[in-house]
Order: structure tokens, then C-alpha cells, then sequence
């Protein structure tokens, strides 16, 4: 059985958490979730080992979805090789620029993807990594 | 000043100096010797006759002594009157009398007192036998010899003095009183003054009541015994101590221990006298002698005068003797002013002729030939005018041609003046409007120093107009210095090598470091030789609009987020349904989930529709053109379609002309007019339909062409087509899906781009939709946004 894969889910909309950690459940991902970048960088701190990290850009607290990936993807960092998936409703192409410009990996607009696409290309990725 | 009466001032001024110092030496030392050589005179003079008088005192004393101790007095006086041999003794007594009045005829007379005061016997025998008792010559001689003071006898009217000496016996007894009367007169002599020292000197004598005992000069023998000298000169010469010590050693070593006796004060007439004084201690008198001070001092006035006279004399003659030199020191120089003086006339034959040895005489040697040189030159100089002046005749005739020349051109210059004139006056209107405008202007030289910058600089940036003249505008010590490299080079390209207006926005930072948004319009201004001489520069502070974009943006943003959260819950929620993640499903359970999902991705649709309506409405949409192939566009947004194409059936046709140049479009844009009027064209076209795309140039622009076979388009609703959420009744039958957004949207796209949209359609024939847009493609614009692409 391949290992199970440790996904941290940021986002602060709890019918949407709860979506996606089924979803991710039912394909093998074990799913930790915050709900704003404090409670994130607490849970990556304790040292659980996160493979990816699906990011929503709007969340709880005065931090969002750029300060994490600022704060994972910066000199330094133990979290950097961490591979992040945006996956807001905003559609700003300057938002999208900047996560892709501090290093997320892909963006995703929430109302155009289906969970399924969604996970698959994580999916997808991991494999590629693993080779 | 001449210099002849330079040097008689000179040396009157030396001699003047000197001769004051040396008359006021002079005066002030001999008034000292004179002083005290009158001083010393009156001293000695006084001295030597109270000796004299004293000397003449004590003979005459002793005279009485040895008269008084005769035997013949004593045998006289033994003898009564009464016995035989008193005649023949009497006899021998007045013999005596007679050989001592022989012998010294000063003695005015001379007589014996017996013992009881009777005069015995007398020179004068009218006197004997008189009672002389109470007299002092009497009375005070009982035990020496006593010398009366002087007095005024009656009986003889004149003033005498007595010297009497007592006639003691062998045994000590008193037999009688030899008294001898001399005249005070005697004194007179001894006490005339011999004047030397001027005509008011005198000596007189005075009893020790300070009476006049001889002649006073200036009230005569009247004085005598009548007139008082009270004076301090006769108080100093009653001083007791100075009496003791005269009585006892004489005057010699007087002045020595008692100090000078000289005595400055006023005299009985209360004249001021230099006076002295001498105690005779014989007889208790003082002996005065004076002189007035003016008297000895009057010198001092005839000095004054001989010196004035010698002074002026001696002046008189320095300037004689002054004049005389200058003259012969001046009279070359004058020659030599004179011949300066005729040369400038332009007698250049002169000579000076001055032919003395001294510096003058070189002087005026150098002068003539400097004179002999200067006409030399003259001549020379002559000649070359001369000659001068025939080519100068021919210059001039030259000349006058290009005065000529050059008035002419002085006309066109008045006329341009005039012109420039008026042109500075239009200039300084705009320069106002220019000044004062608050938007930032600045213009700069071809290298971007500025040389002009309006208030409105100062206004933005915060940068005073002189702070920023000279340097170079935008730099980062002033406003600039915070977009990218990139941007300032893209900036500087466009201004320099493609010489083009820049049009953009510039985030800029004031002066006191806060960040603003300005809206740039840089424009070069050339020169005739195309060089760029100058650049203006406008900018406004566009800060509040980018705020309020930005604020509008970030609603839009926050909108859309808030519209599609609960959109996307469902969806994911019935994609997890559909997809068998709660369970299989039966087939009612799934058809109506798919209902479900079909309903909420048209909203999805229509939130996103929504949203780029707002985009275009608030105007936020940005256009970033790029050379664009319109062919390749189509192709791809029908390979897009082609599920669609697929599932009607539909027969799709495009059409893109050959070598159709790229268009500098936004692609993005121009997709989303693709994609709706395609879609469009195949959503409103029964199965089995036909629809065209056609691309291709139409005069200055590229035209894409849409057509179908479909619906078409009811006339009475032809005119609401392009209007927000409208979809026509026709195919609201056929169709449920659409949102009535889509033409509404394109036509803001094209005609934002500079384009036009137009269609044709017959209801149930087809429809044929027209876009047009410039072969110079899309203006560049900034937006926050970019319109969503729609499914």
C-alpha cells in the first residue's frame, strides 16, 4: 500500500474543508486543516510532516494565502521544498501572479475545477516528485 | 602748493618751533637768575649797613665809656661847686666838651649829670643846671651805659638819641652820668639807598614800636616817629629767636640757621615789596630793606620785547634767506613745466637749456631728447598716416556697400523682433497658465535637465521649483527611483531612441517620502535637425483614482470570492454525489443531482458574467496588446467549441485570409469575442446547422465575420440585443443556458478597442454578426482586472 500522503489544508470556509477532506480522504491523502496562516505555521511547527499544502487565499485573522506562501517559501525555511496549490475564488491575475511568483505551483479557480481535476494533478505531482 | 612756498612754509614752521622752545628756556631761567641775584643784592645790601650802623653804634658807645671814665670827669664831679678849683676843673670839662665835639662832630651834645639828675655841666650852657632827673638817659644809665631811643626834643626840634655812661668812682660808687646827644640825622645817610636796584629801593630804620627812626623814601623825615611800618618784614625781624641769635653771634651764619630772610609781602604802603630785615641788638631798632617787586621785575617786560623784536627779525630774515634759495631750487623746475608746456603746444623745437649739474640738470638733459625722439616719431608716424589714408579712401568706398547690405538686413530683423514680439506675448500668457496649473509640468533639455517646473511640481512632490531646475527630472533624490528597472528603461527608449510621447502610470515618492500614483505624459520636442532638444512633462496625481480602483478591485475581488464560495461548496458537493463518494446513487437520486449541478454552474456562469460586467462598467479591465494572429485565435476558440460542434452536429467552416498581418490586440480579448459570438452562433442554430468564421482585412481594418443559419434575430428585438441580460423570446424557447451577457460584453470590448459591432439577421434565416477592429490594434490600457473567460 502506497504511504499515506499528509495534506495541510488551508482554508476558512468549513463546508468547503469538510468537502475536501473527504474527498482527499477517499484518495489516500491524510488531511490536517487550518483555517488561517497562525494555526497553518502552528501546525507545520509541531513538525508533522506535510507532503502539500492546498491554500485558499481569503482566511481567518489578518494574514492570507500570500503571507503563507511568503512565510513557507522564504530563504531559509524549512517548509520551502513544501509544494503549495492555490485554490481560491479570486480572480485577480495580479493574485495569481504573485503566487506563482513566490513559488506556489499552480492556481486553481475554486468555481471553474472539480475536486477531482484538482487532486488528480496533485496527485499527479507527488509521482513526479517521487521519481 | 607751489613748491618754492612749500619750502618757505617749511622753514618758517622749524624756525618758529625752535625759537618759541628757546625763548620760553630763556625767559623762565633768567627770571630765576635775576631773582636771585636781587635776592642776594638786597640780602648783603641790608646786612652790610646794619653792620655799618651797629659798628658806628658800638664806637660811639665806646666813645661814651672812655668819656665817662676821664679822670677829669670824676675830679669834676668830686669837686663841689662851692670850692676854689671847681672854675678851673669847670674849665677842663668845657675844654673836653669842646675838643670831643672837635673830634666828633656828630655829637650834637655833651653833658655830665651829677648824681642827683642836675646836668652839671654842658656843650650847651643853656642846659646846665636843669633837672634831667626823670630822664631815662639819667635813669637808666645808673649801672651801664644806656642808649636812648630816638625822640623829639623840644627843646632843641630835632630828633636825638643819647648814649650816656655812668661815672663810677674807685670805689663803685655813682658820681654821675656822662651823657652825649647825637642827631638820628647821622643815620640818614648810612640808610639813602643807593638805587641799584631800581628807584623804589629803600632802607630805613625803626625802633622796636616799629616808628619810622629815619626817613621813609615815599613820606619823607615826616614819617619819623610818626608813621608805623606794620608789616610782616618787620614782624619776621622782631622774631624772638631770630633776635637771641643775632644778639649773640651776629649775622653771620643768620640765614644758615634761621633760613632765608627774605621776605615777599606788602609793605607799609601795602605795595608788594621783596623786602629784608636786620636786628641792631645795640639798640633794639631794625633796620628794613625793600624794593617793589614790580620794580625788579619790570626786566621781564623788556626782555619780552627784545626777544619779540630779535624773533621777528630773524623770522624776517629766514624768509629772505628761504625765498632766496627756493627760488633758485624752483626756477629750473619752472623751465622745465614751461618746455612741457610749449611741446604740448607743439613746438617741438624747444629746448630746455637747463644746464646745472644736479638731478635737475640730468632731468631736463633726458627731457630734451626725449623731445628730439617724439619728433622723430612724429615724422615717422606722419608718413604711415599718409599713407594710411589712401587706403582707407578705398576701404571706405567698400564700406559703404555693406552699410547698405546691413541696413537691409536690419529691416528684416525689426520685422522679426516684431514678430517675436507678439510671440512673447502669447508665450508669457501660456507661461502663466502653465505656472500656475496644478498639474505637474516640467520641461527639461534634450539629456532630461530640468529647466522649467510649474508650481504644480512643488504641489505633488513637495519639491521646491528651484530644488529641482538643473537637475535631472525623475531622479531618485527627487520623486522617482521606485518602479523597476525595466520601466525606466522601456520609459527612456520610447523618449529617446523612438522620440514618442510615454503615456503611462508612475508610482512616484514625494519629499517627505509618501508614495503617490501620478498619470505620466512625457512628450520629446525636436529640434529641425530631429535631435530632441526638449521634453515636457505632465503629470497628475492620479493617487485617489488608483486608491479608488484599487478599493473598487479589491470589492470586486471580495465579491466574487463571497459569490462563488457557496458555488463551489455545491458544486463540490455534487461532483462528490455524482461521482458515487456517499454512496451509489439511484438514477432519480442522480438525475436530480445533476439538475443540480447543472443549475449551479450556470450560476457560476453568470456570477462571472456578472463580474466582467462590472469590470467593464467601473472600467477596471485591462487591455495589454500584443501582436496578435486573429487566425491562430479562431482556430484555437474552435477547437475549444468543438464538444458543442460534436454534439449538434453542426457543420463549422472558417475562412482566414492569407498573410493577415499580427494585430496589436489583447488576445484574451479578443478570445472572449470568439468564443461568444461562436457559441452564440452555435447555440442559437438547430442541429445539422451551418456556422462560418471568417477573418480577414478590410480596408484599415481586420474584420471577423460570424455566421449561422440558426434562430436569427426578431426585428422588433433587434435593437435590445446588445443590452445587459437580454436574450431574445425566440431562443429563450430553445435554450435555457445563457446568461444575456455576452454581446452586451463583446461590444464594450470592441468598442474599448476602437472597434465596431454590427449584425444581420432574418428570424428563423440566420444571423450574421460583423466586428471590426483597427489594423493599428488596441490602445494599451491599465486596469486592474482582466475580463473572466467565459464557458
Amino acid at each position: 500500500m502506497t504511504k499515506q500522503k499528509n495534506v495541510l489544508v488551508v482554508e476558512d470556509e468549513r463546508p468547503l474543508i469538510d468537502a475536501i477532506k473527504a474527498k482527499m480522504e477517499k484518495r489516500n491523502f491524510s488531511v490536517v486543516s487550518a483555517r488561517s496562516v497562525k494555526q497553518a505555521l502552528m501546525y507545520l511547527d509541531e513538525g508533522i510532516k506535510i507532503d502539500v499544502i492546498w491554500l485558499d487565499h481569503y482566511l481567518l485573522g489578518k494574514e492570507d494565502g500570500l503571507d503563507l506562501v511568503a512565510k513557507i517559501k522564504e530563504e531559509g525555511s524549512k517548509y520551502k521544498t513544501i509544494p503549495v496549490f492555490v485554490v481560491s475564488n479570486t480572480a485577480t491575475p495580479d493574485k495569481v501572479q504573485s503566487y506563482l511568483r513566490l513559488g506556489a505551483n499552480k492556481y486553481y479557480t475554486k468555481a471553474d475545477n472539480r475536486l477531482e481535476d484538482i487532486i488528480n494533478d496533485i496527485d499527479e505531482y507527488l509521482a513526479d516528485i517521487k521519481e | 602748493m607751489k613748491i618754492r612756498n612749500r619750502i618757505n612754509f617749511g622753514y618758517l614752521s622749524a624756525y618758529i618751533i625752535i625759537m618759541s622752545l628757546v625763548g620760553l628756556v630763556i625767559g623762565i631761567y633768567t627770571t630765576g637768575l635775576v631773582r636771585k641775584n636781587i635776592d642776594a643784592y638786597i640780602q648783603s645790601s641790608n646786612h652790610a649797613r646794619a653792620e655799618h650802623i651797629r659798628t658806628y653804634i658800638r664806637d660811639q658807645k665806646i666813645t661814651s665809656e672812655i668819656l665817662a671814665a676821664a679822670s677829669v670827669y670824676r675830679d669834676f664831679l668830686k669837686t663841689p661847686a662851692s670850692s676854689s678849683e671847681y672854675a678851673a676843673v669847670k674849665k677842663k670839662i668845657d675844654d673836653r666838651f669842646i675838643r670831643t665835639r672837635q673830634v666828633d662832630p656828630t655829637i650834637d651834645e655833651v653833658f655830665i649829670i651829677d648824681r642827683y639828675g642836675k646836668i652839671a655841666a654842658s656843650s650847651d650852657k643853656t642846659q646846665e643846671g636843669l633837672d634831667k632827673s626823670h630822664d631815662d638817659y639819667f635813669a637808666k644809665a645808673q649801672s651801664s651805659t644806656h642808649i636812648k631811643d630816638v625822640y623829639y626834643s623840644d627843646t632843641v626840634n630835632k630828633f636825638n638819641y643819647t648814649i650816656s655812661t655812668p661815672i663810677i668812682d674807685d670805689n663803685g660808687m655813682l658820681l654821675g652820668v656822662s651823657v652825649m646827644r647825637y642827631l638820628s640825622k647821622n643815620f640818614f645817610s648810612i640808610t639813602q639807598a643807593e638805587n641799584r636796584l631800581g628807584d623804589t629801593e629803600e632802607n630805613f630804620l625803626i625802633n622796636k614800636d616799629k616808628f619810622f627812626l629815619t626817613p621813609s623814601k615815599f613820606f619823607g623825615e615826616a614819617a619819623i616817629l610818626k608813621e608805623q611800618a606794620v608789616t610782616k618784614n618787620a614782624d619776621a625781624c622782631f622774631n624772638q629767636q631770630d633776635i637771641a641769635y643775632v644778639t649773640k653771634n651776629g649775622y653771620a651764619g643768620l640765614i644758615d640757621d634761621r633760613g632765608s630772610q627774605i621776605v615777599e609781602a606788602k609793605d607799609y604802603r601795602n605795595v608788594d615789596v621783596i623786602a629784608t630785615h636786620a636786628y641792631i641788638p645795640e639798640t633794639g631798632w631794625c633796620l628794613i630793606t625793600k624794593v617793589d617787586k614790580s620794580d625788579v621785575l619790570s626786566f621781564r617786560f623788556w626782555i619780552i620785547i627784545i626777544m619779540t623784536s630779535i624773533f621777528l627779525f630773524a623770522a624776517a630774515l629766514f624768509l629772505i634767506i628761504g625765498s632766496y634759495i627756493s627760488r633758485r631750487l624752483t626756477k629750473p623746475i619752472q623751465a622745465l613745466s614751461l618746455a612741457a608746456k610749449k611741446i604740448e603746444q607743439g613746438d617741438l623745437n624747444y629746448k630746455t637749456n637747463i644746464t646745472s649739474s644736479d638731478e635737475i640738470g640730468s632731468l631736463s638733459k633726458a627731457f630734451d631728447k626725449m623731445i628730439v625722439a617724439v619728433r622723430e616719431s612724429r615724422s615717422d608716424i606722419e608718413k604711415k598716416v599718409r599713407e594710411q589714408t589712401k587706403s582707407l579712401i578705398i576701404k571706405t568706398g567698400d564700406l559703404e556697400k555693406q552699410k547698405e547690405a546691413m541696413l537691409n538686413v536690419l529691416e528684416d530683423v525689426e520685422a522679426e523682433k516684431r514678430l517675436s514680439d507678439s510671440l512673447a506675448q502669447d508665450l508669457e500668457k501660456f507661461r502663466l497658465a502653465v505656472s500656475d496649473a496644478s498639474d505637474h509640468i516640467i520641461i527639461t533639455d534634450g539629456e532630461g535637465i530640468t529647466l522649467f517646473a510649474n508650481k504644480g511640481v512643488e504641489l505633488i512632490t513637495g519639491f521646491k521649483a528651484e530644488e529641482v531646475l538643473g537637475k535631472k527630472a525623475g531622479a531618485k533624490d527627487l520623486w522617482g527611483g521606485l518602479m523597476s528597472r525595466d520601466f525606466y528603461e522601456q520609459m527612456w527608449r520610447r523618449l529617446k531612441v523612438e522620440k514618442k510621447t510615454f503615456s503611462g502610470q508612475i508610482e512616484n515618492k514625494r519629499k517627505n517620502g509618501e508614495r503617490y500614483f501620478a498619470q505620466a505624459t512625457i512628450t520629446p520636442i525636436l529640434g529641425k535637425d530631429g535631435k530632441v532638444n526638449f521634453f515636457v512633462a505632465i503629470e497628475r496625481d492620479v493617487s485617489k483614482e488608483v486608491q479608488i480602483d484599487r478599493a473598487k478591485t479589491e470589492f470586486v475581488s471580495l465579491a466574487s470570492h463571497q459569490l462563488r464560495t457557496p458555488l463551489s461548496a455545491i458544486n463540490w458537493y455534487s461532483e462528490m454525489l455524482l461521482a458515487g463518494d456517499a454512496g451509489k446513487l439511484n438514477e432519480t437520486q442522480e438525475q436530480y443531482i445533476k439538475e443540480v449541478y447543472a443549475g449551479n454552474q450556470r450560476m457560476v456562469d453568470l456570477v462571472n458574467a456578472l463580474l466582467n460586467i462590472s469590470r467593464i462598467d467601473l472600467g477596471t479591465f485591462a487591455i495589454d496588446p500584443e501582436p496578435t494572429d486573429f487566425c491562430k485565435l479562431a482556430v484555437s476558440v474552435l477547437a475549444e467549441v468543438q464538444p458543442m460542434v460534436k454534439a449538434k452536429k453542426m457543420d463549422v467552416k472558417n475562412e482566414c485570409e492569407k498573410d493577415l498581418p499580427l494585430v496589436n490586440a489583447d488576445p484574451k480579448l479578443v478570445r472572449i469575442i470568439f468564443q461568444n459570438l461562436l457559441t452564440n452562433a452555435l447555440k442559437y442554430t438547430p442541429e445539422k446547422g451551418e456556422v462560418a468564421v471568417i477573418v480577414a482585412k478590410q480596408g484599415k481594418d481586420i474584420l471577423i465575420k460570424v455566421t449561422d443559419n440558426g434562430y436569427g434575430i426578431p426585428e422588433a428585438q433587434k435593437n435590445k440585443i446588445f443590452t445587459k441580460l437580454f436574450r431574445a423570446d425566440n431562443v429563450r424557447e430553445h435554450d435555457a443556458e445563457g446568461t444575456g451577457l455576452g454581446l452586451y460584453m463583446v461590444k464594450a470590448i470592441v468598442e474599448q478597442s476602437g472597434g465596431k459591432i454590427w449584425f444581420e439577421s432574418e428570424e428563423n434565416k440566420g444571423t450574421t454578426f460583423f466586428v471590426t477592429l483597427p489594423l493599428t490594434g488596441m490602445k494599451k490600457k491599465e486596469g486592474s482586472k482582466e475580463l473572466a473567460s467565459i464557458k
